[in-house]
């Protein structure tokens, strides 16, 4: 549970709730504290100012108890008489006797006129009393009080009329604002209280205070600026003026010790924190828990949905707590059906043949290579239906598809094996059967063919079905995927060419066929690169024996597999669509060699073989011009030879291609006469010039009668449609003798001679020529 | 006496002026009046000098019902003075004025002997253990001397003055702002009278007693 990524969400969460915890309650606890250390300070002021009317109170009462004990005094009689007396060291000694009984620190007499009559002062008497403004405020209210200042010290000063009959004098006597007046109000105010001399922050009078660490800063203001509160870090205090007659010599301060004023209040922080702190621990907890009941689940949904990616079965988490993260839950679930539903749609789409339901080429194999790995031997049958493309064209895909869908199912229902049947390509199914021999294997192929072969009902339309069956066996006669593929396919062609539609894998077959798909490929590189060359197979005229001119042969060495016969390569180049360029080769060559022969005085007609392809092309003529020019009197000493079959495949393009090159002045002419399946009647129709009769039918004519009355009846009939005769094949004199006779106007053959290479022709030519004296061929035609 | 009639004051003014010499008229009537209220004050003491000097005699100021009897009692210089004590309770009655300092101690009855008072003067009398008790004796040396009655009015038989010069009256009265000296006035010669004369008092002391007082004092503290 520890460590994971996902605590993010968790962290925030818990921060986010105990942020608001904290907020709310420190703003609480705050106000609280602030407005608690308001009341308190405003209670102390309200302290201070009860204490300043209790320390008026103090002070008007003492200031009564002094007038009264003045008075009790100024009335003793025996202190009148010393007055009376007259006599000054009686009464200064009557006036430290009462002066000590009423504790003064200062005391005098004066007479009603203001004169010192005595005092303990060291005054001159006789000198006016020193305090002027109140000495006349006596005279006129009689008793008085005031905070006097005289020779630096403050006294609360009193002055008490002695009157006698007729004596008139006053008693003066001087009270100190000291620590036990001060400890006095400080007792009865509950505040700590100093006397100072206003404005003289360091003359302190008086104090409560046991040590003397006063506020001096704060003290150096006056009453009337310290109207209010005043505070510093040890005392809030209030000052209040102690009122002289026209001034206000001393101040009393009234102190609250800070630490003890504050004392509920910091008891109360402390309380309050600890409740904070509690609250907060608890809100932690509550957090905590909500969080991880929070967090839980879609830290588990979460490591789910990872093992899900992973194994589409894994268990799903217990999820406890509703709400969303059920719904998450359910979403994940349905989101791993769905997902599991899709993989198996792509799975099976991917095995499986979407048109009949059955195992693709891929399902098969899998399981052919399954045999391979555990080298069981089975038999693997390939059936084809060949006529599925004929039955597209012919009634549409839909009929197509619906035999292909039948024959499935009938397979399936012969075969009974799941699994081990396939539709491999678009006509082609494969099966795996068990492995029998190759008699027995017959026998199995036979039974199944019949089964096969019934007709079906497709959209009410009976339609025969009829396939063809190959098979093998494995691993006896394939090791890989690869080489069933292609043995099959080999096989399936033999099949279709057989009697029966069956074969047999053979050893050896798909030899041949990968030296085709070699030579296709290496062909393209042979015509790029000129590796072909032409032999040329010179032409006699059968009238004189002159040679007249020569057929181009292409001829292709293979640099590894030797010399390739143009029966073998000529028909891979026409199925891989490269007989134009070799065309094209071909001609480039030979009008390089009749250049040459030219040069050298040799004057030949060409002849090229065209194939059906390149009939189709209508860039052709355009070539032949390119490669031969286009003289005066047309390119008459040219010929292009063409097989039956190529001028009747594609008659109207072909035709036109002949057109056109008979327009250049080149003759055509029909190679191979005699083995296709010439219409007579189309015959008539091409620019043709010139028949050249096969040599199947000439090579033994000299012993076999009946290609006699072939090679003459078709001699006639060219000569009928006004064509001449070129034969192939003459070996021997006779042959040439009985062509001589029926008047056929050429002929190619081993017996006048073999094809050779352009650059041979000229010396041959001279031999031939006295070759042909020698013989006599020149003259054949009149020794009959 | 009439209000002089308008002929007489158009005739008498220009004497005054000049042509006749005013006389003090006979007898003289003075009245003493407070020149704050311009009541007429009861009491008041006024003295006039003249030839001669009064006779001595013996005088009394008793004690009774814990005031002096009289109050205010003038006596020509070198008289004597009883204090006899008429009281249930004893008194002290003493004097710290500088014309008659003299101390009476404890006592109940007649005094031993009687006090001379051989200088003039205004002593007050008060007693040592009723401080309200409060009197006065003038002693004086002139020959005329009278206290007003309710009327504020006092009259002497005699000329003030015989060279009709203007004299000098010494009014007195307890109210006083300084009791323990006369407020001169100078009297001019004129024919009217009653003769008039203002002097300044301070009001009458509220009647509380002295001792209520300091019982409220105490009770006070």
């Amino acid at each position: 549970m520890l460590s994971l990524p996902e605590t993010g969400f968790r962290a925030r969460l818990m921060l986010a709730m105990l942020a608001l915890v904290v907020l709310a309650s420190g703003s609480v606890a705050a106000l609280l504290m602030y407005n608690l250390f308001e009341a308190e300070k405003a209670r102390a002021d309200e302290q201070l100012e009860v204490a300043k009317r209790v320390a008026t109170e103090v002070i008007d009462a003492r200031t009564d108890l002094l007038v009264s004990n003045l008075q009790i005094l100024s009335r003793d009689f025996g202190l009148k008489s010393a007055i009376a007396s007259g006599d000054v060291a009686t009464i200064t000694s009557a006036l430290e006797n009462h002066s000590a009984r009423a504790n003064t620190d200062l005391a005098m007499i004066a007479d009603s006129d203001g004169q010192v009559l005595a005092n303990l002062t060291g005054l001159s008497n006789g000198t006016p009393v020193p305090f002027d403004a109140l000495f006349r405020k006596a005279r006129q209210d009689g008793t008085v009080s005031a905070v006097t200042e005289w020779r630096d010290q403050v006294h609360q000063v009193l002055m008490v009329p002695i009157e006698g009959a007729g004596l008139s004098a006053w008693l003066i006597a001087g009270f100190h604002l000291d620590d036990d007046f001060a400890r006095l109000i400080a007792d009865l105010t509950a505040t700590d209280v100093v006397f100072q001399t206003t404005g003289h922050a360091d003359r302190i009078l008086g104090t409560s205070l046991p040590e003397r660490k006063l506020p001096i800063q704060a003290m150096a203001q006056s009453p009337a600026e310290a109207a209010a509160m005043q505070e510093n870090d040890q005392f809030f205090m209030r000052s209040m003026g102690l009122q002289g007659i026209d001034q206000t010599p001393a101040q009393i301060w009234l102190l609250k010790d800070r630490a003890s004023t504050l004392a509920r209040y910091y008891g109360l922080i402390l309380e309050m924190v600890t409740v904070l702190a509690v609250v907060l621990a608890i809100a932690g907890c509550v957090v905590l828990v909500t969080a991880r009941t929070l967090g839980r689940p879609i830290v588990r949904l979460s490591r789910f949905a990872q093992a899900l990616g992973e194994d589409r079965r894994a268990a799903p988490p217990e999820i406890h707590v509703p709400g969303e993260p059920r719904i998450l839950l359910r979403s994940l679930l349905t989101m791993r059906d769905s997902i599991l539903r899709h993989e198996q749609r792509i799975e099976h789409a991917a095995t499986h043949d979407t048109l009949t339901g059955l195992p693709n080429w891929r399902a098969i194999k899998e399981r052919l290579q399954y045999y391979l790995d555990t080298n069981q031997a089975v038999s693997v049958i390939a059936v084809n239906l060949p006529d599925i493309k004929t039955i597209n064209e012919m009634l549409g895909f839909r009929f197509g598809d619906e035999t292909l869908i039948a024959t499935a199912l009938r397979l399936n229902g012969i075969l009974l094996t799941p699994g081990e049947l396939a539709r491999t390509g678009g006509s082609q199914f494969i099966a795996i059967r068990p492995a029998l021999e190759n008699d027995a294997l017959l026998e199995h192929l036979a039974w199944l063919k019949q089964r096969i072969e019934t007709s079906v009902e497709v959209f009410g339309s009976p339609i025969q079905i009829h396939v063809e069956i190959a098979a093998l066996r494995i691993p006896e006669q394939a090791q890989t995927n690869d080489e069933i593929q292609r043995r099959l396919d080999l096989t399936l062609e033999r099949a279709a060419s057989a009697a029966d539609h069956i074969a047999l894998y053979t050893p050896g077959g798909d030899e041949d066929h990968l030296r085709e798909i070699q030579l296709i490929r290496d062909l393209n590189e042979a015509i790029r690169n000129r590796q072909l060359h032409l032999n040329y197979q010179p032409k006699i005229a059968l009238a004189t024996g002159q040679l007249i001119g020569v057929e181009a042969l292409v001829r292709w060495h293979h640099p590894e597999l030797g010399f390739v016969g143009p029966d073998e390569f000529i028909p891979l180049a026409e199925s891989s669509g490269q007989t134009l360029e070799m065309t094209e080769l071909v001609m480039a060559l030979a009008a390089d060699d009749c250049r040459d022969w030219q040069a050298r005085g040799l004057d030949l007609k060409l002849a090229i073989n065209l194939s059906a392809l390149d009939l189709t092309n209508p860039g052709l003529p355009e070539k032949v011009q390119r490669h031969f020019g286009h003289p005066e009197g047309g390119l008459h000493w040219l010929t292009f030879e063409v097989t039956e079959s190529a001028v009747m495949s594609d008659t109207g393009l072909a035709l036109e291609t002949l057109e056109r090159l008979r327009a250049l002045g080149a003759d055509i002419s029909v190679d191979d006469f005699g083995t296709g399946q010439s219409s007579l009647a189309q015959l008539r129709q091409l620019p043709v010039q010139e028949l050249k009769i096969d040599k199947s039918f000439v090579l033994n004519m000299s012993v076999e009668e009946q290609d006699q009355l072939i090679v003459k009846s078709t001699i006639d009939l060219a000569h009928g449609l006004q064509l001449r005769v070129c034969a192939e094949g003459i070996e021997d004199r006779d042959s040439w003798r009985l062509l001589q006779q029926w008047g056929c106007e050429q002929a190619q053959g081993f017996y006048m001679g073999r094809p050779m290479r352009g650059t041979e022709l000229p010396e041959w030519a001279t031999r031939y020529e006295r070759w042909a004296r020698e013989q006599g061929l020149n003259n054949g035609g009149g020794t009959t | 006496m009439r209000p002089a009639p308008r002929w007489l004051i158009g005739c008498v003014i220009p004497c005054a002026l000049g042509f006749t010499t005013p006389v003090f008229p006979e007898p003289l009537t003075i009245t003493v009046i407070d020149e704050a209220t311009d009541a007429p004050v009861e009491n008041a003491v006024v003295t006039l000098p003249g030839q001669g000097k009064p006779a001595q005699g013996t005088f009394t100021v008793a004690q009774k019902n814990r005031s002096f009897q009289p109050g205010v009692l003038v006596i020509p210089e070198g008289s004597e003075v009883n204090f006899p004590n008429r009281d249930n309770t004893q008194h002290h009655v003493y004097s710290f004025s500088p014309a008659k300092t003299f101390n009476i101690e404890l006592y109940a009855g007649n005094p031993e002997s009687p006090i001379h008072f051989d200088q003039s003067g205004i002593v007050e009398l008060g007693c040592n253990i009723h401080d309200h008790m409060q009197g006065f004796i003038l002693v004086t040396q002139r020959p005329h001397y009278a206290l007003t009655d309710a009327d504020g009015r006092v009259q002497f038989d005699i000329a003030p003055g015989t060279d009709r010069q203007s004299v000098s009256a010494n009014v007195w009265h307890r109210r006083l702002p300084d009791p323990d000296r006369y407020n001169q006035q100078t009297l001019e010669p004129n024919t009217r009278s009653p003769m008039r004369i203002h002097i300044p008092l301070e009001p009458e002391p509220e009647e509380d007693d002295e001792l209520d007082q300091l019982q409220q004092e105490f009770e006070d503290l």
